[in-house]
């Protein structure tokens, strides 16, 4: 039984040196990238393995310049091979690349039950994305490269830009077609509209939406995308024509499934690359193909004097109502220009002939017609100032054909116009007002003063005259002119000048109370002389007393912070010097109030007068 | 005593008597003047325009002005043909009676009539133009007696009332502020002036030989803006400038009553 007991001590104490053991185990740390040499447009996995312990502190990667590191989560391994326990920690990363070249990723740092340990470096190079372009599923077009080189055309796609012409005038509207085309096995997400890569030329319009189809260029099928624009530019010279986009593209990562003892052909799915997070999004610039055009500045020579910069060919066509109104009845005219040409620029017909027009600023709208043709409809108010105009004046319009090569200028048909003799004609010619002698006779019938007859004469067009005089006044006179105004803003600013010092005031008195209390003290003061007056008018010693001594209390009280009825002799002998007049008074008062000593009506006076000079100085 | 209640009666049957005689003789007057204004009104009804004109401006001389007494003179300036005399009365008019709708409607009708046309006006500018000057000024100071007032009560009033006095004060400050602007905006056309004269030229110098920098409608308004002699310096509507003499033009703010003037 001892024996039992000995072998189960055994057992157990060899039991508890197991994990010892393990614990104790070398703990290694090591990092590898695989593949050590991936494409600019792949991803490469970065495992960091720690051996021998089960547990670490997820390692923070190093920052490598032109390296992009995500993580990927962890696995664990635990293993007994022999009765040896042994078990790795990994943590996966995966590795994008900016730039093409070789990369050296830094030792990491680990810790482990509280201990740093270090990698190794590892090298890795980064090969072009062209270069990796036959590897299924991993084509991506890098930044600035893409759309230039045939094997990306082939992976992921590319731009065409193709103008209507490659000679063109500075100030000319050409119109071109933008054509975008992407491998159908491809995501790709556009981030941006197309826009020019250089500012020699100005993007004037572009479709919103492009049109999409598919089509097959060299065997191959594609999804194109397909805009509708115009460009002009702005100055003389021969030109790069190159159009870029912003899109995103979404990279399928193979290097995880790679070792995969299951094989990897459904793991590799885009799909299943979705679904496990084995794929990234990844922004890419896709640029057209350079495209020559040659600017010309307009020709001098023969230029019209009437053209604005109107570049294209036009057809104008001129209306205008009414016809048949009278001298200063507005008349529309509605020009309208149609046809190709750089329409926001353009400025409206002018008219031909001024005199006797009062003419308005036009406003024009433009209205695409598709295919590259606009209108521009211009609406111009004129107005008759004399009679015996015929026709609305002809328009004209002058622009540059770049097809001809020459300026053309368009003048309307002068409209006819039946301009009719106004109402009030005679009205606004002075001695011509006369009226004609049956309404005359039918007036004077009617001349009984009766207001309702007042409108007789008036032009239809005029209001009639006002049958009441109104408030006479005696000259116009504006309103801040007159007393009354003046006076009621006067005592406006009186009020609130009053308001201010109240206001002032009340303020004053609630930071200072003492203000009030002194107030208080000299009316109570003013009050005991004037009983201490009447005192002494009647010989009221007792009366007079009585008021002295309540004047020297309050006034004392106040000074020296006392209540007054708390001012004692006491107070008085203690503050006052031996000499001061006041002390004198009020022992005196104190005195003859006890002794009933009599004055008289002269030390009365005195003693007043006393007080008060004495109450008055009383600091 | 006896004698003050003689005195203080007689003071009283003074006084008494001189309001009503003075009532009477306002009451005649006034019926007077209403007498001149029907027959010129009758004078005008029967084409009789220059005599209506006349009697117009006699009542004008005599007893003073009135919104409808310019209106009406105006109506028969504008049946003579006289179009700057016209649209300057009928602006004189719009200052008495600013909201008057006839007198803006016949205003902008002779003008039309005349080709006297005017530019779209600033939004700023056709907001303040909704009312007069005088309306707007009328407007702040009442806003601002009230500011006044409301800021003494405030001093005499606790809590509740205290608050609600100083909201009004708010309210007061904003409408007064508000409508300051404007006022002041609308006594600029105060300032105005209208050529009266046919056929004048805008001349580039104050003198009677001077070069003639353009011509000027009756009836357009000119911002004066100095005087050499005879010759007051003028702005046009349509910001020209030059010398125009001083019989050809009228401000709107000269006494109906007297020839116009600078």
């Amino acid at each position: 039984m001892r024996g039992l007991r000995a072998q189960i001590f055994l057992l157990s104490v060899l039991w508890c040196f197991v994990p010892l053991q393990v614990g104790a185990a070398d703990i290694q740390v090591t990092a590898a990238l695989e593949p050590a040499t991936f494409g600019q447009d792949q991803a490469a996995r970065f495992v960091l393995t720690v051996t021998g312990s089960g547990g670490a502190v997820k390692p923070d990667m190093p920052v490598v310049q032109g390296l992009l590191f995500t993580y990927q989560g962890q696995s664990s391994q635990t293993s007994w091979i022999n009765g040896t326990t042994s078990s790795s920690l990994s943590y996966n990363f995966s590795v994008q690349a900016e730039k093409t070249g070789k990369y050296t990723v830094p030792p990491v740092k680990v810790t482990v039950q509280g201990k740093e340990y270090t990698t190794e470096p590892v090298q890795c190079t980064v090969l072009p994305a062209q270069n990796s372009g036959t590897q299924a599923g991993g084509s991506a077009a890098g930044t600035g490269t893409a759309g230039s080189g045939k094997d990306v055309a082939k992976s992921i796609g590319f731009m065409q830009v193709t103008p209507e012409t490659e000679r063109m005038y500075s100030g000319q509207v050409v119109p071109f077609t933008l054509k975008a085309y992407f491998r159908p096995d491809k995501q790709i997400t556009l981030k941006s509209i197309p826009r020019l890569s250089r500012e020699d030329f100005l993007l004037q319009s572009l479709d919103k939406e492009p049109y999409q189809q598919k089509e097959r260029l060299d065997g191959t099928l594609y999804n194109s995308l397909t805009w509708q624009g115009t460009l002009s530019a702005v100055k003389e010279g021969s030109f790069p024509l190159t159009v870029e986009m912003d899109a995103e593209v979404v990279v399928h990562s193979r290097s995880r499934f790679q070792g995969s003892p299951f094989g990897s052909s459904f793991l590799n799915d885009p799909f299943f690359s979705d679904i496990l997070g084995n794929s990234f999004r990844r922004d890419i610039k896709i640029i057209s193909q350079e495209q020559e055009i040659k600017v010309l500045d307009l020709p001098t020579e023969n230029r019209p004097d009437g053209f604005s910069g109107a570049i294209g060919t036009f057809a104008l066509t001129v209306d205008a109502s009414p016809l048949d109104g009278k001298v200063g009845d507005p008349i529309t005219v509605k020009m309208q220009l149609q046809g190709r040409g750089n329409f926001s620029l353009i400025q409206a017909p002018v008219v031909t002939q001024k005199q006797g027009w009062k003419i308005y600023p036009t406003s024009g709208t433009v209205k695409e017609l598709g295919k590259g043709k606009a209108a521009k409809l211009f609406e111009q108010a004129l107005v008759p100032t004399e009679q015996g105009l015929s026709a609305v004046p002809p328009m004209q319009f002058s622009y540059f054909d770049p097809q001809a090569q020459k300026y053309v200028t368009l003048t309307s048909d002068p409209i006819p116009l039946n301009l009719q003799v106004s109402a009030n004609e005679p009205a606004f010619q002075p001695q011509k007002n006369q009226v004609p002698a049956e309404q005359r006779n039918q007036q004077e019938d009617k001349k009984d003063g009766s207001q309702a007859n007042l409108p007789a004469l008036e032009p239809p067009h005029l209001a009639p005259l006002q049958p009441e005089l109104g408030k006479l006044v005696p000259y116009i006179q504006p309103l801040y002119q007159k007393l009354w105004f003046q006076g009621m803003i006067i005592l406006a600013l009186f009020c609130l000048l009053l308001a201010l010092i109240l206001f002032y005031k009340q303020r004053r008195l609630i930071r200072d109370p003492s203000i009030l209390r002194r107030k208080e003290v000299q009316r109570r003061l003013n009050e005991h002389y004037e009983g201490m007056k009447r005192a002494i008018a009647v010989q009221d010693q007792e009366l007079f007393h009585q008021h002295c001594r309540t004047a020297i209390q309050q006034r004392a009280g106040e000074v020296w912070g006392l209540a007054p009825e708390a001012v004692t002799l006491a107070d008085v002998e203690q503050r006052l010097p031996v000499a001061a007049p006041l002390r004198r008074v009020f022992t005196s008062l104190e005195q003859s109030g006890y002794a009933g000593e009599q004055l008289t009506q002269a030390e009365l006076e005195e003693i007043f007068q006393t007080t008060r000079s004495e109450l008055d100085t009383l600091s | 005593m006896k004698q003050n209640i003689v005195f203080l009666s007689c003071l009283l049957l003074f006084c008494w008597a001189t309001t009503t005689t003075n009532a009477n003789a306002s009451e005649q007057r006034d019926s007077m003047t209403e007498t001149l204004f029907e027959q010129a009104n009758i004078l005008h009804t029967q084409g009789e325009v220059q005599q209506a004109i006349e009697q117009y401006l006699r009542i004008i001389k005599q007893h003073g002005v009135s919104a409808s007494l310019l209106y009406n003179l105006a109506n028969s300036y504008a049946a003579a043909g006289e179009v700057g005399l016209a649209v300057l009365n009928y602006e004189r008019a719009r200052h008495l009676a600013p909201s008057d709708a006839d007198i803006q409607g016949n205003l902008e009708q002779v003008r039309k009539d005349a080709g006297l046309y005017r530019d779209d006006q600033v939004l700023y500018k056709r907001l303040a133009a909704l009312l007069g000057a005088d309306q707007w000024l009328l407007i702040a100071g009442c806003a601002f007696f009230c500011l006044g007032g409301s800021a003494l009560l405030a001093n005499f009033f606790k809590g509740k009332g205290q608050r609600n006095l100083h909201w009004f004060m708010i309210g007061s400050s904003a409408v007064c502020l508000l409508t300051l602007p404007p006022a002041l905006l609308r006594y600029q056309d105060w300032k105005i002036g209208v050529v009266i004269a046919e056929d004048v030229h805008l001349l580039l110098s104050p003198f009677a030989d001077s070069a003639v920098a353009g011509d000027i409608k009756a009836g357009r308004l000119i911002q004066p803006k100095g005087v050499h002699n005879e010759y007051v310096l003028v702005q046009t509507e349509t910001g020209k400038s030059g010398w125009l003499a001083k019989k050809n033009f009228a401000l709107v703010t000269d006494n109906p009553g007297i020839t116009p003037s600078f």
